[in-house]
């Protein structure tokens, strides 16, 4: 029979009992995020409010106890994953739009506001917030900004460091302050440009203000078909070349496309190897001239069946399948790992074909979906978690992704983080010093070891040579049911 | 200016100019050793911006590291070094009708790591944001000496803290930015410039505030107040027959698009300005346009005072009204970046009047939400005051970032918000 600890007693002080989780039965709900790796928390706490938290991180100070803050949990990276016993500060309750400004175009959210409830509460006047991960109609602002999170539709219009302007946050201390505000910049150093993307180290995010931009006048969404990955990359290379910048320009693989279509019948051609998804918009006279020449260039490399979505309901199931592609993906295997590399956009060619060549040599099934015009590759595993040698073999074509990524110049994640999934792979890029300097940001902020514990930084075995031991050990403990 | 290496009445001792990011390093290293302290030196034009200095021994001449290290067109991506000029930077890109959306106020002479560092405004940070927004990847030499980067070459990228942001408006204080690598983008087709003048702030606002919020946004929306906007609006309602008045407010539109897209651009913004909101508009093309782009600039005579601020757009109409009104006897001319919301300030004026002038700005800020920095005043009074004003609880964090990455003081020290 378990008992409550000092920490808890404190913690129910501040909220209700009832949001204070602590029996190792309850914790097992919060013990894993949407990447392949978990850990049980020591303790899950529910707040309501910026002065709950300043509370609770003081208390959890006291006890000497780490803190990580947590959305929704559709994480990539293992970002939410409490590591040494750290208390999870779960923020789904603070979930209200406080205040839209309409005409500067500005919102300020709590963080547990659902990323598609935000477009949703914006859409009456005409506004829309532009990150757009796959997840968002899950995933919250809270977790967006600690990833600084992506989507299809940040090819021409940014990530989430570029939409958002500001951020209320509480320190290691309890303090409560805003990081810039809701004009678009203030004096001073540029604490909420580090802060956007440092994956809840540093603070805890309590209110959000987010920059909207107008709905386009017009959308034009076209899929293409090719016959070969390589030919689908190259139009994606003249594409991204010749200097029209489409909203999205997205591509899945035929294993992808055999997961989808059965899903969301986007009616795709039986024989595509590769399918474009392609989204321009703006004025309807910027949209007619984009959609002209995107079909020149699919048709220069060869298209097998070029069309544009008839109306809304077809560009909704199109974006579907697209979106939703990871969750079919069920129908292939039982679970996926999903890797997160950039590379330049002109080396997509090579690199889609090695990656089919690595999938071969390992006999590990790769399905690929894509944000194939900023070079954002999203290849996905296919594998049985209760096969450790299938895990093992997941976890090292992964690291050969990523490491194939580094080499053509691209970078370990474009919009999932680096979490605990990548952690060891970070010395591929980074020197000894950069990441000196990088772990510099902790003191600064007066974080040191306080919130998010174990993430980012490679731990020493990983340093050594030995990216994903950790991630074994943790996984084959009671994997095998 | 550009070669006394003088910053608020303060010399060096002397002047370094590596030509490597090796030879910045071990500069750095070396006065490091020595206890010294180092300001780096661009183009110098924005070298009056910050707190005077606590100690000037050292210059660091920059423009020695001026090479392209990267640059890879069909990627959108460059990669340059810190001392390189932005003129010298677009004219390389130009030959493959590419460019960094970004102006500033002299091209030929500030370099990249400068406008970096002092966070320079351009009218373009309008439709494409500041140039923070543009940076994908970055080197930097710390004040020891040790090289370090973060980000890449890659136009997205989340592995590792986002450290460039931290070197962006620093003015130097945390480190020498090295290199720099940029997402960039085409150039636009055609351009178009509508300058349209108004008998008042509010309807300028209110015309500004529908243009920005429309269906597209222009290249810029720049709103210009002050005793050059009436002159410019004067000669331009003359030569138009079309009114003006005495105190004309003047919105500079620049549309840039494909032929089609611009045509378009064109019919909808004189739609709005043909309402009778505006006293008068023209829509110029090809050198016509450049006249009405320099009077968004800083004026050439440097001014006794200058300021800029932050707040939300409509709020940015209220300051420039209040403005114009608390400066009713000094030479003013007052520039605002319309969808973003900064507004500059330049007076010419006499000394006596700047306390008096600087205080109504702040107030007139403060109710508008924004935050004022002052850019440039007369030394007499720089010395009693924090040119970044009031940063609040944030000052704490930015002083452990100082100590952390300059533990010694090396790099500009005192010029930073709350003297860091």
């Amino acid at each position: 029979m378990s008992e409550k600890s000092a920490l808890v007693r404190d913690l129910e002080k501040v909220v209700e009992p009832t949001h204070v989780v602590w029996r190792p039965e309850d914790l097992l709900v919060y013990e894993y995020d949407g990447s392949i790796d978990r850990n049980n928390p020591g303790a899950v706490v529910v707040p309501s409010s910026s002065e709950q938290i300043s509370e609770i991180v003081k208390i959890a100070r006291k006890h000497k106890a780490p803190v990580v803050p947590r959305g929704a949990g559709t994480g990539l990276s293992g970002g939410a994953i409490s590591m040494e016993g750290a208390v999870v500060l779960a923020l789904t309750r603070l979930n209200k739009v406080i205040d839209i400004d309409v005409e500067n175009r500005v919102a300020v959210v709590q963080p547990g506001v659902v990323n598609l409830e935000l477009g949703q509460a914006v859409a009456p006047y005409g506004l829309q917030y532009v990150p757009d991960p796959s997840s968002q109609s899950a995933c919250t602002i809270g977790g967006n900004v600690g990833e600084n999170a992506g989507g299809p539709h940040c090819l021409a219009y940014g990530v989430t460091t570029n939409h958002v302007l500001g951020i209320e946050v509480v320190l290691a201390d309890g303090t409560v302050t805003w990081l810039g505000s809701e004009a678009r910049e203030v004096p001073g150093y540029d604490l909420r440009g580090v802060f956007i993307g440092s994956e809840g180290t540093l603070a805890v995010v309590t209110k959000v203000a987010v920059r909207l931009v107008p709905q386009p006048e017009a959308i034009r969404t076209m899929v293409a078909a090719f016959s070969s990955v390589e030919s689908a990359s190259e139009t994606v290379a003249d594409i991204v070349a010749s200097g029209v910048i489409p909203s999205a320009v997205e591509m899945i693989d035929r294993l992808c496309i055999e997961a989808v279509e059965p899903a969301f019948h986007p009616g795709y051609p039986e024989d595509a190897q590769a399918i474009l998804l392609v989204e321009v918009d703006g004025l309807r006279e910027t949209v007619a001239e984009q959609t002209a020449l995107v079909e020149k260039l699919c048709r220069k490399h060869g298209t097998t069946d070029w069309r544009t979505a008839e109306d809304e309901v077809e560009r909704e199931t199109l974006w579907a399948s697209r979106k939703k592609a990871l969750g079919a993906l069920g129908r292939l295997a039982p679970n996926y790992y999903l890797i997160d590399g950039v590379i330049p956009p002109t080396r997509l060619p090579e690199t889609m074909s090695k990656i089919n060549a690595l999938s071969d040599e390992l006999e590990i099934p790769i399905a690929n979906v894509l944000h194939a015009g900023d070079g954002n590759l999203h290849p996905c595993i296919l594998f049985d978690s209760r096969q450790p040698e299938q895990v093992e073999k997941a976890l090292i074509a992964g690291g050969r992704i990523l490491e194939m990524c580094v080499e053509v110049g691209g970078a370990l994640s474009g919009e999932h983080g680096i979490g605990l999934e990548k952690q060891g792979y970070l010395p591929l890029v980074f020197t000894d010093d950069d990441l000196e300097a990088m772990a510099r940001l902790k003191p600064a902020f007066g974080a040191a070891g306080m919130f998010n514990p174990g993430k980012i930084f490679p731990t020493e075995a990983q340093r050594e040579g030995i990216p994903h031991g950790a991630i074994m050990q943790r996984l084959t403990s009671d994997m095998v049911i | 200016m550009a070669n006394s290496y003088e910053i608020d009445h303060l010399t060096p001792s002397r002047v370094e100019h590596p030509t490597s990011t090796d030879e910045l390093s071990d500069t750095l290293n070396q006065i490091t050793i020595d206890g010294l302290s180092a300001v780096l030196w661009g183009g110098g034009t924005r070298m009056h911006v910050g707190n005077i200095l606590e100690r000037y021994d050292v210059a660091i001449e920059m423009t020695g590291l001026n090479r392209i290290v990267d640059y890879r067109p069909s990627d959108l991506v460059v990669v340059v070094e810190a001392g390189i000029t932005v003129s010298t930077l677009q004219a390389q890109l130009g030959k493959n009708n590419q460019r960094l959306p970004f102006d500033v106020q002299s091209p030929d002479i500030a370099t990249i790591g400068g406008s970096l560092a002092s966070n320079n405004v351009g009218t373009l940070r309008n439709s494409y944001g500041g140039i923070r927004d543009m940076v994908i990847g970055m080197s930097v030499v710390q004040a020891d000496g040790t090289m370090t980067k973060s980000g890449g070459s890659v136009v997205k990228n989340v592995a590792g803290y986002d450290m460039a942001r931290l070197h962006i408006g620093a003015l130097g204080t945390l480190g020498a930015i090295s290199t720099v690598a940029f997402k960039i983008g085409p150039i636009p087709q055609t351009m178009r410039t509508i300058v349209a003048w108004f008998d008042s702030v509010e309807s300028a606002s209110v015309a500004g505030m529908r243009i920005t919020n429309g269906p597209f946004m222009p290249e810029s929306v720049t709103v210009i107040a002050g005793s050059c906007a009436a002159e410019h609006a004067s000669t331009l309602a003359s030569q138009n027959s079309a009114k003006t008045s005495k105190n004309a407010i003047v919105l500079v539109i620049v549309l840039a698009a494909s032929n089609a897209t611009l045509k378009r651009q064109v019919e909808d913004t004189t739609a709005i300005l043909g309402t009778g909101i505006a006293d008068g508009f023209v829509v110029l093309d090809g050198e016509d346009q450049f006249s009405s782009w320099s009077l968004g600039k800083q004026p050439d005579i440097l001014p006794t005072l200058s300021i800029r601020t932050t707040q939300k757009p409509t709020a940015a109409f209220d300051l420039i009204r209040s403005l114009i009104e608390s400066s009713s006897d000094q030479h003013v001319h007052v520039v605002g970046q319309v969808g973003f919301g900064t507004v500059e300030a330049y007076w010419h004026c006499d000394i006596s009047t700047v306390p008096q002038l600087i205080e109504s700005a702040g107030a007139a800020t403060r109710k508008a939400g924004g935050a004022l920095m002052i850019e440039r005043c007369p030394y007499e009074l720089k010395t009693n005051l924090d040119v970044f004003g009031d940063i609040g609880p944030p000052l704490a964090v930015m002083r452990r970032m100082k100590q952390q990455f300059d533990p010694k003081g090396t790099l500009s020290p005192g010029r930073f918000a709350g003297s860091i």
